[in-house]
């Protein structure tokens, strides 16, 4: 095992800071990649590992400290291009491979073909060639596959085929075990170690623990924005992780919650909801009055199982029931006639008409409210601008006024823009995915205060958050999601941040502990 | 982005027509400004405005129905092979209801393959427009038919009142019911959505499946009814009418789309447009320039108004 620090600096960040419309997303961090390790970077969402990734790749830059590629400070006008100039690759979630091309196509893109005649593309030797890197890999895809038809596991095994054609000596993988099986990971991180036999480096970013402490040399701990612990592996365990991880978040003001009565029939019920590969058995009651938190990381079902209840995607099997009877939603009209509304959790792509106003992005769900006439679907401009006049002031939304292009927001007031489609509605359910993403302290507590007291009117509320002090305050039941199970439940009053993180992060049985550690 | 180039894309069409329109009147004051091409101006900017409005709704929701030409070639023929005494013989007034049926149910044809099978707009709507076409052309054997027309139904088109052609006021109340459609119903704002967001729309529980599959229908009347008003002008049916109406119908949408809100497609917008395009249509004709020449500026005004409408248009990130 090698000493951190001791050894050449392959990749190195030194003393940086990045602050995004005012939030601090790196502060003054100290990070490095030597040759030949496996580095597993974690923390929670928003603790600054894109943004340092993102540094490193040349999309974002530093606003202080610098960045060092081979020993060296990268120039002026570092850019994406020249990160793969100088033998960085990168591997995010959304694999950035063509699928109509074929796997050697896909492997030696953004390097000369071999070719024929100066002109034509060779492709024998193209083939042979990427056999042989394949064949390091130990792999035996067909080269002249096209990409659509593999497995996932094996698409993102072209993209580490693609680093190492690319003679990368640094490999960035973003998640890259989301929606695998426990063999495919395994066959992954295989992977991920012949490449390191070859003398490259691999930085693993994870939120599965377990993956991190079996496959990595060296961990570090992201938090706030900050390195919180840089550790030889061997040296921590997964409990030691998980503290660092959930650290001492201050948890925001609020009265302590009781648990809401759960009497009578639920008002929603889930029960061994199934669309795999994302959910696998999922069952709950959501009863009057009560919040109920999924605390899950990204890619553990959580953001699926509420696409199902609202009708958005159909369950593969199981059973939705309202006041005790099952329903099934066709689609989000359905749910939504049924009373049930969600707030998205990418709320530009799925949330708002960005080339609307904002009233009338707020109104559009509940035009047929504001007609002039009864009877004719005609809305009457002065009922909607009131409505949204009404909704800005009730969320203080900050806005020149109704009028005003929504797409002119800042993130925290368009996220209040959705809020209010909805609240102008009056649904007995409503779903938040991530409510507080990208919105600022001020705004944060408004919405929970809202959350709140939608509840105390009678109405039922789902939340999903990453921010699991958050949650802990404000739900008065959460139940963990993790690999599209529930693996367990929590009951106010008395929910810890901690309490959630385990719920989050721990493994669920220990199967899949023991294979992991045969690797 | 200047606040100058701000303001002359807001009013670019209705500049560029009091630009073109005083132009044209300097250059040839006997010919062009007179009450009688000014009326013809007018009247014959219908057809187009007509099937631009149709062509205005699916670009509100962001889609693309190219089988508007196709289309009106072949309900030019239904209409008149309907209605002669030659061929079928119904009633005038049957025949023109039968026709915008077809026309609409045709229409809906194209946008439940498009909504509910999920075909592309794009390539479907080129594929289909080509079928009506051959059909319009198979049925009249591509002959004209100019016999066994009734005289009323000739009138519709060509007759006037208050001196004025009777498609201008058909036209303007075909513009007025498109108007109140998209800018003041509930299915309107709802189509913009669509184009806005089709997601957001959806999960805000707008029916996006059935108002596409509406928008294709409303294409395939606005084509019959184009159809019926010039034949009725011309007293025959050319089973090759709709063949120069395509290009036109979406430079009047897209000329119109740069003025109001930079980027939205509106009726008004649109019809001021295809106004647009009738007065240098009949201006260059006046003025006797050459049928290639014509063309050459009619398509680099539509590259200059595109220009203009994404300069003006706020920058994305």
């Amino acid at each position: 095992m090698t000493e951190p620090g001791e050894h050449v600096r392959l990749v190195e960040v030194r003393g940086a800071s990045k602050r995004y419309a005012g939030v601090e997303a790196l502060r003054d961090v100290d990070f490095h990649l030597a040759p030949a390790e496996i580095v597993g970077l974690v923390g929670k969402n928003g603790a600054g590992k894109s943004s340092l990734i993102k540094v490193i790749a040349g999309v974002e830059t530093l606003d202080e400290g610098e960045l060092l590629v081979g020993g060296a400070p990268v120039p002026g006008g570092y850019s994406p291009h020249a990160a793969h100039r100088l033998g960085l690759a990168f591997v995010h979630q959304e694999l950035g491979n063509f699928p109509l091309l074929t796997v050697a196509e896909n492997v030696a893109i953004g390097t000369p073909f071999p070719r024929r005649l100066g002109t034509f593309v060779n492709d024998r030797e193209l083939r042979r060639r990427v056999r042989l890197v394949l064949d390091e890999l130990e792999s035996t895809i067909d080269p002249r596959a096209h990409l659509a038809e593999l497995t996932a596991v094996e698409q993102r095994l072209v993209m580490i085929a693609r680093a190492l054609y690319h003679d990368a000596r640094v490999l960035v993988l973003d998640e890259p075990s989301v929606s695998l099986t426990i063999d495919e990971i395994a066959h992954l991180h295989a992977i991920v170690r012949r490449f390191k036999e070859r003398g490259r480096t691999v930085l693993y970013v994870s939120h599965r623990l377990h993956e991190v402490v079996a496959l990595t040399d060296r961990v570090v701990v992201m938090q706030g924005g900050e390195v919180i612990l840089e550790q030889a592996t061997s040296a921590v365990d997964e409990r030691r992780l998980v503290t660092a991880i959930a650290g001492e978040t201050p948890v925001p003001e609020a009265a302590p919650r009781a648990a809401a009565a759960r009497a009578g029939t639920p008002v929603l019920r889930a029960v061994g909801l199934r669309r795999p590969p994302a959910v696998e058995d999922v069952s709950f009651e959501l009863h009057a009055g009560e919040i109920l938190g999924l605390a899950g990381l990204v890619g553990s079902g959580r953001t699926e199982v509420v696409r199902l209840l609202f009708g958005a995607d159909q369950p593969a099997g199981g059973t939705i029931e309202l006041d005790g009877g099952p329903v099934r939603f066709r689609s989000p009209v359905d749910a939504i006639g049924r009373g049930i509304a969600l707030l998205p959790e990418d709320r530009r792509y799925e949330g708002l008409v960005l080339n609307f106003t904002t009233r009338e992005n707020i109104t559009l769900a509940s035009l047929e409210r504001l007609r002039r006439h009864r009877l004719l679907p005609v809305p009457s401009r002065r009922k909607e601008r009131d409505a949204a006049a009404a909704m800005i002031a009730r969320l203080s939304i900050a806005t020149s006024g109704p009028e005003q292009e929504v797409r002119r927001l800042s993130g925290g007031n368009q996220q209040k823009v959705v809020l209010a489609k909805w609240l102008q509605r009056s649904d007995r359910v409503l779903i938040f995915d991530e409510p507080s993403q990208g919105v600022d302290v001020g705004a944060k507590a408004e919405i929970y205060g809202l959350i709140e007291r939608l509840a105390a009117e009678g109405r039922s509320v789902i939340v999903i958050s990453s921010d699991f002090a958050e949650l802990a305050a404000v739900c008065t039941r959460v139940i963990g999601i993790r690999e599209g199970r529930v693996s367990g439940v929590v009951e106010a009053p008395g929910i810890t941040e901690a309490d959630l993180v385990r719920l989050a992060y721990a493994p669920a049985g220990g199967e899949e502990t023991a294979v992991l550690a045969e690797l | 982005m200047s606040a100058v180039t701000q303001q002359l894309s807001r009013f670019g069409v209705v500049l560029a027509i009091l630009a073109t329109f005083a132009a044209f009147s300097i250059l040839r004051p006997s010919s062009f400004f007179t009450a009688l091409t000014l009326k013809g101006i007018l009247r014959d900017c219908v057809p187009l405005m007509i099937v631009a409005l149709g062509i205005t709704v699916v670009l509100a929701m962001n889609d693309y129905d190219l089988s508007v030409g196709g289309l009106t070639s072949l309900c030019a023929v239904l209409v008149v092979v309907l209605l002669s005494t030659d061929w079928i013989g119904l009633n005038w007034v049957l025949a023109i209801v039968l026709t915008i049926l077809i026309g609409g149910l045709l229409g809906l044809v194209n946008g439940g393959l498009i909504a509910y099978v999920k075909l592309p707009s794009f390539i479907l709507t080129i594929a289909s427009g080509t079928v009506f076409a051959g059909l319009g052309l198979q049925i009249v054997n591509s002959q004209s038919v100019y016999l066994g027309i009734s005289q009323s139904f000739v009138n519709l088109a060509s007759g006037s009142w208050l001196g004025l052609s009777h498609q201008v006021f058909i036209g303007l109340a075909v513009l007025l019911v498109a108007h109140l459609f998209l800018r003041h119903t509930e299915w309107g704002r709802h189509i913009y959505a669509i184009g806005g967001n089709p997601e957001a729309a959806r999960l805000s529980g707008l029916r996006v499946q059935l108002l596409r599959t509406v928008g294709f229908g409303i294409v395939g009347v606005t084509a019959a009814i184009a159809a019926i008003l010039i034949n009725s002008e011309a007293g025959a049916a050319n089973p090759n009418t709709g063949l120069g109406l395509l290009l036109p119908a979406y430079a009047a949408a897209f000329l119109g789309s740069s003025m109001f809100r930079v980027g939205v497609f509106t009726p008004v917008g649109t019809a001021l447009g295809a106004l647009y395009l009738q007065i240098i249509g009949t201006g260059l004709t006046i003025l006797n320039l050459s049928g290639p020449i014509v063309q050459m500026i009619q398509g680099g005004i539509l590259i200059a108004a595109i220009l203009v409408a994404r300069l003006a248009r706020p920058q994305e990130h």
